[in-house]
């Protein structure tokens, strides 16, 4: 029922569990602890999916995290997961999975027909064929996408629930094979907090099956033990499916864990860590690679090592009938477990013409081994039939010799062994070149980065475990810990280790078919060929020439043997070749887990007012202003926007009304040097203000730009307080801190952020103090002579301690009232309860964002867009000339007095009832269609329910001269075109009058 | 002992100042001293409690001041008059947020990148920190154990929250330890 291929009596699954799954449409059984790979194969499966470029079939070729080609969908109740490694897919009841790559099925698949383009497909081809004649691509692109991409897009949530967290270790552990579990072994006795990161569920897979012995047990029982003790320490937290997938400066190590045990909460499904290690051990192992041969992709071609895995760990053989070819000892020993689980290799082709004692011994075994043979064809498109073998030259990789044919249903490949040395060249660390193994080895230098077993080099146990310990021991000592006296390594027992050395041909040239490199990214020997032809000579620029490396599984089975190739192809040594840079992550980090749980609401956190809970129950239309939410108007029943907007407008210009402005930003400076600081960092005076009144100010960027405006108060001698721009303060504040800090030397001043501590309310109108009088406690003299424009008092108002500043936004007679946060809501109710019989009204941004344009203040963002100086703003009598200040040298940049600058100047339309257009631009020329120069454009614009027209504020090249001419504001991409006048920038009470009384 | 729930409170009110001070300004930290009646904690993250305020240094030049009880923001700032410092309050900025229990340590990491090991942060440590998208002062009230352990029930921390992110903070948390979706706006 777990399928034919399943062997009585072997591997880690639970037999007493069935799983039942189904995968493209049919439906299968496996047991628990079954890979979706694993339960596939006990079923005979070969086709699981179709390649990238040629859609080619495809079936699974490795064991684990190197799977470059059985990469399946995964369907969940409310969405699609694309690209999981079938290899690492647990499989548990009602799982669904789906073939990727194939439309309309896996069995017919309509892109094959690329297979069989494939001669006009070559590497750059998209480059070469599509780009040119320019602007053909868009055509080509709706049959190419149709046919193109890895997977599809995720559907939904992706079924997935994700999250993210941080976490601190003094020893991070890599890898849980035999050097992983001593590193952390000898580094949690050492006092070490741990975190030792398995790939898998079970630590030391590779052990399953060997009859070796590791402190007088076997050495899977011993692995298993040995874990189970980490587990139990409370400073060692071991994570299963976890895969370090990035290291990065300062010990921080990104690790993406699957499934429960990343999420404390155990509801995510992918958990990202960001681990702060003081130190790390790398004990990532090595991959076996592929080897070149034609057809070398054929559903059924396998890394040998993973029909090892499959037999060992889950009690599966790949195929009744198999066939090895490699160049290098481990295949005697797949051979031998083969043998002893009823299915000898039918041949095992060797491609080292003496392979030595291994093959020897094989030999006397009774199994066929072929010396210095190699694979000239692979039969069957779908799934393997038969190879054909024949012998090679080592140097020119011709067949020089009979082929011999084998019928089988599985042929296993060992190109030799990689090391995994990713983590390590993302550390930044240096790797080596091994010619015995023709593969890089991690060398770190053994500071904080230690790396021990397969990846440096080890490949024997009783080395890795020694070297384990070593690492784990040095890597606690930089951690700051001292080991105990007479800690020894675990030994293992002197068994055989085959040798990963390798020899023989890097290419079978005979015979026809591709030699692929890259399975996921269908990248071929002659690719690489071509590449080099061409003239791309450093691996940097053929990795991105022919994509070799760049799918989801790195390139980690085939990397080697393409840069062997670029380096056999340039005469040079592998070594002087190197490995494109390896950038972080090492294997796929889902972008859902990147992210993190964060619902969509906390992903962009919201700042309420205090008196926000009053705006939402009282018709408050929300604006957002940074991340604050603030209500842009309030709509009556019946009302439009525009209504209301209009409305609130008039109540103020004729009563009053009330704004929420708690989001200004709110700066206290306080210190013996405090004046001496503020006359540094604006550009007008302000260190000569005297206590009690505040003053409009403008700081300026060091280019001369304005950076923010606000209105700086003096409470005393030496304490101010400033306001900021709801969006800037943060910026306002980082640039008084850099004044501060690293602009005047010795400067005495304090900076602190204080906008959560103040609530405000702008009351603005000519009943504004009729309103406050109603409000104000006793002593608090709201007369003009006692508080006049840009006065400041402090008192009682609604009986709670306030300060006052009279300062207007609006053109209107207003002041600013602000209160501990605490009691915002109840001053801003007191205000509409003391205003209502004055027909007080509160108003939002959009309101007062009419008001301000009416009145032609500029805001910086808009009318100060980064571009224009305080000269083309019209506030050239603010500047100071008698004063240092942090932009001064630049105003005097010969380019800010050039004719054609652009000037604010206020714009309205010509006919009364015209509206301007939105981001008009300002011509000669009235048709929108026609090719000219912009004079300006249109930096805010409304309708003024004051006027009764459209007005706006515009930067215009020599603006101030073309005040009372006309020009046409344009929308081209409306085809919208106003003749409008050109005036003043301020439409009401240009003389202050009404502020100001 | 019976497994107890992580628990989460309501943001509440707080009382709390910024100190100002110059540290190596030896007059001053010693009238601020005088009027406060214990050592101005000279180490980040650690607190100090005396009988009317604990504080916790912030910053080289920055501490927070929690009173218990009286005010003394008006003897400080009566103390300090003739030196060059600050004393400014804030308990209108913050409000704060309780969590303890066997899952808070865990919470907090989900969103912080400090050490929140039981060692690395014990009882009486705080922080200035980002907490997810929050920039928050993180307290250690209470710890269970020393790190030999697994026991985690007695964890309790205190959170000060600016006031305007408070509902959206307490949503993040909620959702972190299980309690309920945030509210959305």
């Amino acid at each position: 029922m777990s399928g034919p291929l399943r062997l009585p009596g072997r591997g880690l699954v639970d037999r007493t569990r069935t799983v039942a799954f189904r995968f493209d449409g049919r439906d299968y059984a496996g047991y628990a602890g079954d890979t979706l790979a694993s339960a596939l194969l006990a079923h005979g499966v070969r086709l699981v999916g179709r390649s990238l470029k040629y859609h080619r079939p495809r079936g699974i070729v490795g064991l684990g995290i190197e799977e470059p080609a059985a990469l399946v969908a995964q369907r969940h109740p409310d969405g699609v997961e694309p690209n999981l490694r079938a290899t690492m897919l647990p499989i548990a009841d009602g799982l669904i999975a789906e073939a990727q790559n194939c439309w309309p099925g896996l069995r017919a698949d309509f892109g094959a027909v690329a297979g069989m383009l494939a001669p006009f497909l070559p590497a750059g081809f998209y480059y070469k064929t599509f780009m040119a004649p320019r602007g053909r691509w868009l055509f080509y692109e709706r049959f190419i996408r149709r046919a193109a991409g890895l997977g599809p897009a995720p559907e939904g949530e992706g079924g997935q629930r994700y999250a993210r967290r941080f976490a601190h270790a003094d020893v991070l552990v890599a890898g849980g094979g035999p050097a992983g579990l001593s590193a952390a072994l000898s580094a949690a006795q050492a006092g070490a907090r741990v975190v030792l990161a398995l790939a898998g569920t079970q630590p030391a897979r590779r052990l399953l099956g060997l009859a070796r012995q590791i402190e007088g047990h076997a050495a899977a029982e011993w692995a298993q033990d040995a874990l189970a003790r980490l587990a139990a320490n409370p400073r060692v937290t071991v994570l299963p499916e976890a895969l370090v997938a990035g290291a990065y400066d300062h010990g921080l190590y990104t690790i993406a864990v699957r499934g429960a045990a990343g999420d404390p909460a155990a509801r995510a499904g992918e958990t990202v860590w960001k681990l702060r290690a003081r130190a790390a051990v790398l004990a990532t192992g090595a991959t076996e690679r592929l080897l070149l041969f034609p057809d070398n992709d054929r559903p059924g071609v396998m890394l040998a090592s993973a029909i090892a895995g499959y037999l060992h760990r889950f009690g599966v053989l790949a195929g009744r009938a198999p066939v090895l070819v490699g160049n290098n000892d481990t295949i005697y020993a797949v051979a031998l477990a083969l043998a002893d689980a009823g299915a000898p290799p039918r041949a095992i082709a060797d491609l080292r013409p003496e392979p030595g004692a291994a093959a020897q011994a094989a030999a006397s075994a009774g199994l066929a081994v072929l010396c210095g043979h190699g694979v000239v064809a692979v039969e069957g498109a779908r799934a393997v039939r038969a190879v054909r073998l024949a012998p090679i030259d080592p140097d020119t990789g011709e067949a020089r010799g009979a082929v011999h044919r084998f019928a089988c249903d599985v042929l296993g490949m060992s190109g030799g062994f990689t090391p995994q040395v990713q983590l390590c060249a993302q550390a930044r660390e240096p790797t080596a070149f091994d010619p015995a193994i023709g593969a890089f080895i991690a060398r770190p230098r053994g500071g904080a980065v230690h790396a021990a077993g397969a990846v440096a080099g080890a490949f024997a146990l009783d080395a890795a475990l020694a070297e384990g310990h070593r690492a784990g021991l040095a890597a606690a000592a930089a951690a700051g810990l001292a080991a105990p006296a007479g800690m020894g390594a675990p030994r293992a027992d002197a068994g055989p280790d085959p040798s990963p050395a390798i020899g023989g041909p890097l290419l079978v040239r005979a015979g026809r078919g591709k030699r692929f490199v890259d399975l996921q990214n269908d990248v071929t020997a002659d690719d690489l060929a071509l590449a080099l032809r061409e003239g791309y000579r450093s691996i940097e620029h053929v990795k991105r020439y022919t994509t070799l490396g760049m799918g989801t599984d790195q390139g980690r089975i085939g990397n080697m043997a393409g840069i062997a190739l670029v380096a056999a192809g340039r005469g040079e040594e592998i070594g002087a070749v190197g490995t494109p840079t390896f950038r972080p992550p090492a294997s796929p980090v889902s972008i859902g887990a990147i992210i993190g749980a964060e619902p969509l609401a906390a992903a962009q956190p919201l700042r309420r007012t205090p008196a926000d809970a009053w705006h939402a129950a009282n018709g408050a239309v929300f604006t957002n202003a940074g991340l604050w939410r603030r209500p842009q108007f309030y709509r009556r029943p019946g009302e439009s926007d525009l209504d209301a907007v209009n409305r609130e407008v008039r109540t103020v210009r004729a009563a009053c009304g009330v704004i929420d402005v708690a989001t200004l930003g709110k700066i206290e400076v306080q210190g013996p040097d405090a004046p001496a600081l503020l006359d540094h960092l604006y550009m007008n005076s302000v260190g000569s203000l005297p206590v009690g009144r505040a003053r409009y100010g403008i700081m300026l960027r060091p280019d001369g730009i304005p950076l923010d405006d606000g209105v700086v108060a003096r409470l005393s001698e030496r304490h101010f307080l400033l306001t900021a721009s709801t969006g800037h303060v943060d910026t306002v504040f980082e640039h008084i801190m850099r004044a501060i800090q690293g602009g005047v030397a010795g400067m005495r001043a304090f900076a602190t952020v204080v906008t959560e501590q103040w609530f405000t309310a702008a009351l603005a109108g000519p009943r504004a103090r009729a309103v406050l009088a109603a409000l104000a406690g006793p002593g608090l003299d709201l007369g003009a002579d006692a508080l006049p424009p840009l006065g400041l008092r402090e008192g009682q108002v609604a009986g709670i301690p306030a300060r006052i500043v009279r300062v207007s936004f609006s053109g209107e007679l207003a002041y600013e009232i602000s209160v501990p946060a605490g009691r915002g809501l109840d001053l801003w109710q007191s205000i509409l309860a003391a205003g209502a019989p004055h027909g007080i009204a509160p108003y939002g941004t959009e309101s007062m964002g009419v008001m301000r344009i009416e009145k032609g203040f500029l805001i910086v963002g808009r009318e100060a867009d980064g571009r224009s100086t305080p000269h083309d703003l019209g506030l050239e009598r603010m500047v100071a000339r008698r004063k240092s200040f942090i932009g001064a040298r630049s105003l005097r940049l010969p380019a800010f007095a050039e004719p054609g600058r652009r000037q604010l100047v206020g714009v309205t339309p010509v006919a009364a009832g015209a509206r301007l257009p939105v981001g008009g631009h300002l011509v000669a020329n009235p048709d929108p269609a026609a090719t000219q120069p912009s004079l300006g454009f249109l930096t805010s614009h409304c309708w003024s329910p004051t006027l009764d027209r459209s007005i706006g504020l515009a930067l215009l090249a020599d603006g101030r001269a073309r005040i009372g001419s006309e020009l046409h504001a344009v929308s081209p991409t409306a085809g919208q075109s106003v003749r409008v006048r050109i005036v003043a920038p301020c439409f009401v009470d240009p003389e202050g009058a009404r502020a100001n009384g | 002992m019976a497994k107890r729930r992580t628990r989460l409170g309501d943001p509440a009110p707080v009382a709390a100042l910024l100190l100002r001070l110059v540290p190596d300004d030896v007059p001053a930290v010693a009238a601020a001293e005088a009027a406060l009646g214990l050592s101005l904690p000279r180490q980040g993250g650690r607190m100090v409690r005396g009988g009317a305020v604990g504080v916790l240094a912030l910053a080289p030049d920055e501490w927070l001041l929690l009173p218990r009880g009286r005010d003394v923001g008006e003897p400080l700032r009566a103390a300090l008059a003739p030196h060059h410092a600050a004393v400014i309050e804030m308990g209108d900025a913050w409000l704060a947020l309780s969590l303890a229990g066997p899952g808070a340590a865990e919470a907090l990491a989900a969103g912080s990148a400090l050490d929140l090991g039981p060692a690395q942060f014990p009882a009486g440590s705080g922080a200035a920190t980002r907490l997810g998208s929050y920039a928050v002062i993180l307290m250690c009230e209470a710890r269970a154990d020393d790190g030999t352990t697994a026991d985690k029930a007695g964890d309790a921390f205190t959170l000060l929250v600016p006031r305007s992110y408070a509902v959206a903070a307490r949503g993040w948390l909620a959702e972190v330890i299980g309690e309920g979706a945030p509210e959305q706006p």
